[in-house]
Formats: structure tokens, sequence, C-alpha cells
């Protein structure tokens, strides 16, 4: 069969490398993937930490000359009065965001709160607040590797190492051990270790990342200690904050409520 | 005789059963490690808010996770590919309103009658791109991501996307058709623009 020709291939124009390019470039921070790990229980400190710093979105292009060397660039006229006049609010949100804290390529740019927003269920989202304020996802900056201390895989019953190794060099890592250390104890029946842990791991980070998954262990160690009214209250407000994180089923089933209906598999 | 019997017995099935569960985990893991970016973009290409992508991802993830033993070896990413086309369906409208809601921020764009006039280039290109991509029927901008953007051979696309070679082919070029046309008038309102 013969083979469609992709645009790249069929002499693609400026706008085609735009936009294709657009489309190629966004990436994951690496933030993303070290959760989803650790919402897998799968060993994050053995992994060399790497801030993976792509191509971004935050540009760097100075605000308010680029429509006009845009539109040049896509038309091959020279400057014109004017320039490039872009769609409405709703289609562009914040021309004046500039997400500086993420534009600085180094660990503290990992320690903002994860967008903790309730996704609004499918009958209330607009185009315009789906359309809002869309921070890049990474920053553009030179590559740049954290090595963490190697840790032992955790064992699947567990025996957590209270560690004698020296202490991560940064707060992402630190954040990490505290809370896959929490999993473990909890795994092997010592909730009273993992919620010490979790405590310890809220006053050390207190706006770090992985407040939610932090959250998700506290309700399961506390319904293992059996302080069950404990669990639900922490657990419901998770809930009614995060209906729809894709820990809230494991939330729900440790309160005791219906657990919901596995959302997105194939049937 | 019969009791070491049945000791040992039990005792290997502990040991096969750490092994499988070793092996997958170790599977696993590949999995995330190979496919986490692709499975992002894709959920971003298929209309999924940057802010929520994270947490679709993980999604995604978790399913594999619980239906991996299902999964035949080296099908994960054509599952992964599916599951991040439920999993983006589920956090939107109707189709047809995605379409429509994609129909009026293209032709939002480069308007001369007014509108900020400072813009990000690749911001802007972003934008427009998946302004545009939600104006395509789900199965042609499924097709587009994987063969245009992702740039895998239409082979990988259909299996993939769990068609026949023939159907993708379809589907790619009807893509592109409608690819070409939104482009051509974004084109044209640019050069209008810019003639003013």
């Amino acid at each position: 069969m013969t083979e469609p020709r992709r645009i790249l291939d069929d002499d693609p124009d400026e706008l085609d490398l735009l936009l294709l390019g657009a489309g190629t470039e966004e990436a994951p921070s690496s933030r993303a993937k070290q959760r989803t790990l650790l919402a897998l229980g799968l060993a994050v400190g053995t992994a060399a930490l790497g801030a993976k710093v792509g191509t971004g979105l935050t540009g760097g292009k100075a605000v308010g000359s680029l429509p006009v060397a845009l539109f040049a660039k896509l038309t091959g006229v020279g400057v014109v009065a004017g320039g490039l006049a872009v769609g409405a609010a709703a289609v562009f949100t914040s021309m004046s965001e500039e997400p500086t804290a993420r534009n600085t390529p180094a660990v503290s740019a990992w320690l903002q709160e994860p967008s903790s927003t309730p996704v609004a269920s499918a009958s209330t989202v607009s185009a315009s607040e789906e359309e809002g304020l869309e921070a890049p996802p990474t920053v553009a900056s030179a590559e740049r590797k954290v090595r963490l201390a190697p840790a032992e895989p955790a064992p699947r019953v567990p025996v957590p190492v209270e560690s004698s190794e020296p202490a991560p060099t940064n707060a992402l890592a630190e954040e990490l051990d505290l809370v896959e250390r929490a999993r473990a104890h909890l795994q092997a029946g010592r909730a009273r270790d993992a919620l010490r842990l979790l405590d310890r791991r809220d006053a050390d980070h207190p706006r770090g990342v992985l407040g939610i998954e932090a959250t998700v262990l506290r309700v399961e160690a506390l319904v293992q200690l059996g302080d069950r009214a404990a669990a639900r209250s922490i657990g419901e407000a998770f809930l009614k904050r995060h209906p729809r994180s894709p820990l809230a089923p494991r939330v729900r089933q440790a309160v005791g409520r219906v657990p919901s209906k596995a959302e997105g598999e194939p049937r | 005789m019969e009791d070491a019997h049945g000791v040992l017995s039990n005792a290997l099935a502990v040991v096969a059963h750490e092994r499988d569960h070793q092996a997958q985990t170790a599977r696993l893991r590949r999995v995330v490690d190979e496919s986490f970016d692709f499975v992002w973009r894709v959920l971003r290409r298929m209309g999924v808010p940057s802010r929520d992508a994270d947490d679709a991802a993980q999604q995604c993830f978790l399913v594999v996770a619980r239906r991996l033993k299902e999964i035949e070896e080296g099908r994960e990413r054509a599952f992964l590919f599916q599951t991040a086309i439920r999993v983006a369906r589920n956090e939107h409208r109707s189709a047809r309103r995605r379409r429509e809601d994609g129909e009026q921020k293209l032709s939002a764009i480069v308007d001369p009658a007014g509108g900020p006039e400072d813009i990000i280039e690749q911001k802007w290109a972003r934008r427009t791109l998946d302004a545009l991509l939600a104006t395509m029927p789900d199965e042609q901008r499924a097709a587009f991501v994987l063969f245009e953007l992702e740039g895998l051979t239409l082979r990988e696309t259909a299996d993939v996307l769990g068609v026949p070679q023939g159907t993708a082919a379809s589907r790619v070029r009807k893509a592109r058709q409608h690819y070409d046309r939104r482009v051509r008038r974004l084109r044209e309102r640019i050069g209008n623009g810019g003639s003013r």
C-alpha cells in the first residue's frame, strides 16, 4: 500500500512548520512522570531524576514585537502597521502572563503545587475555561539532570530503609523519598510509621508537588489504624476537591464508598 | 514425605509468583519510561488542557497497570493510545460541541478587527493547531496526530488505531485534506490582514 505523503515531506511552508512543530515540541514535565511512577508504586529512587527541559512554550521572545515579525515571516511582506491582530481574549488569554517561575531552570520550579482544581464536569466546561491559562509544561533552558543517591527499590514486603545514606540534594527528591518510604511502611502494615513520615513530609514540604499522593496514603494509613472517622473526614474533603483525580477510586474504596466505574478502559 | 512435597510445591509457587510479579513490575516501568511523553502529547493534541494533562496521563497508566496481564507484549502503546483517546473524550463535551468550538476559535484567529497584538509565537502556533485539530472528526484527528505529528508509519498508525491499513490510510488522507482546507483559509486571512 502506498504510504500517504506527510505534510513535512510535501514542501511545507513556514506556517506548516510552525503548526506541526508546535504539536511535537510540547512535552510533559519530569515531575508528571515521577508522580505517575509513584502512583503506580514503582521505585523512583534508582532512576536519575532528570529535569528534561525541552523547547516548551514560554518562548522568550519579546511580547509586542513578535506579531509583526511572525506576520512578515508568514507572508513575506515587510513590516506592516498594525501587525498581526489576534483573536479575542476568549481565544488567547492573558498574553501578559509570563510564567517566570517556570522559566527558571531549577528544581524550585517543580515545587509548585500541582493543579488541584477539580476537572469540571463535561456539561459545565466552557470554551473560555478550557482555553484558560495553560501553563507551559517545560521551560526553555539547557537540559539538566539531578542525580539521587541510589536507593533500594521498594521490596514487595518492604522493610523501609531508615536511611543512613546522605540526604538527597534537592527538595523533590526528598519529598519523593518520604512519600515512597511512607508507602512502603503502609504496605508492610506499619501505618503509624507511615503517618510519621507523611507528617514530616507535610512539615518539610508544605508546598510540595506530592500533596495528592500523600493525602491518599494518609487516608489509607488511618483506615489501617482503625481511625475511620479521621479517614473519612480527610477522604471526603479530598473527593470534594479532586472528584476526578486518578487516585479518587482508591480513596473511595478506603473510606468505604462504592467504587466508581473505572474510566477510559478499552473494552 | 507428602508434607515435604507440599511445602516444596508451595515454595516453588511462591518463587514463581514473585518472579512473575517482578517481571510485570519491570514491564510496567518500561512502558512508562517509553511511552509517557507520547501519551501526554496525544492527550494534549486530543484536546485535554495542559492543566489536566498530568492527571489524565496518570489515569491512562493506572488503567494499563490494572490490565497489564491482558495486554499482549508489544501492544502496550496501542492499548495506551486507545485509553488516552477515551480519557480525552471523557474530559470533554460532545464531539459536535468540540468541533463547533474549534471552528469558532480558528475563525477568531488573525482577526483583523482587533484583539491583542502581543503574542508569543509558539503559543500562537500551539493554540492554532489545537483549534484546528478540534475541528476534525475524532477518527481523523487521531490518525493525524499519529501519522503527521508523532511520525508513525502507516502500518504503525493502523496498528495503534486497531484498524486495517486501508482504513488508516483513508483517515490520514481525509485529515490531511481537512488540514489543508483550514490552513489555506488561515493563510488567506493572514494575507488579508497584512494588506490593510
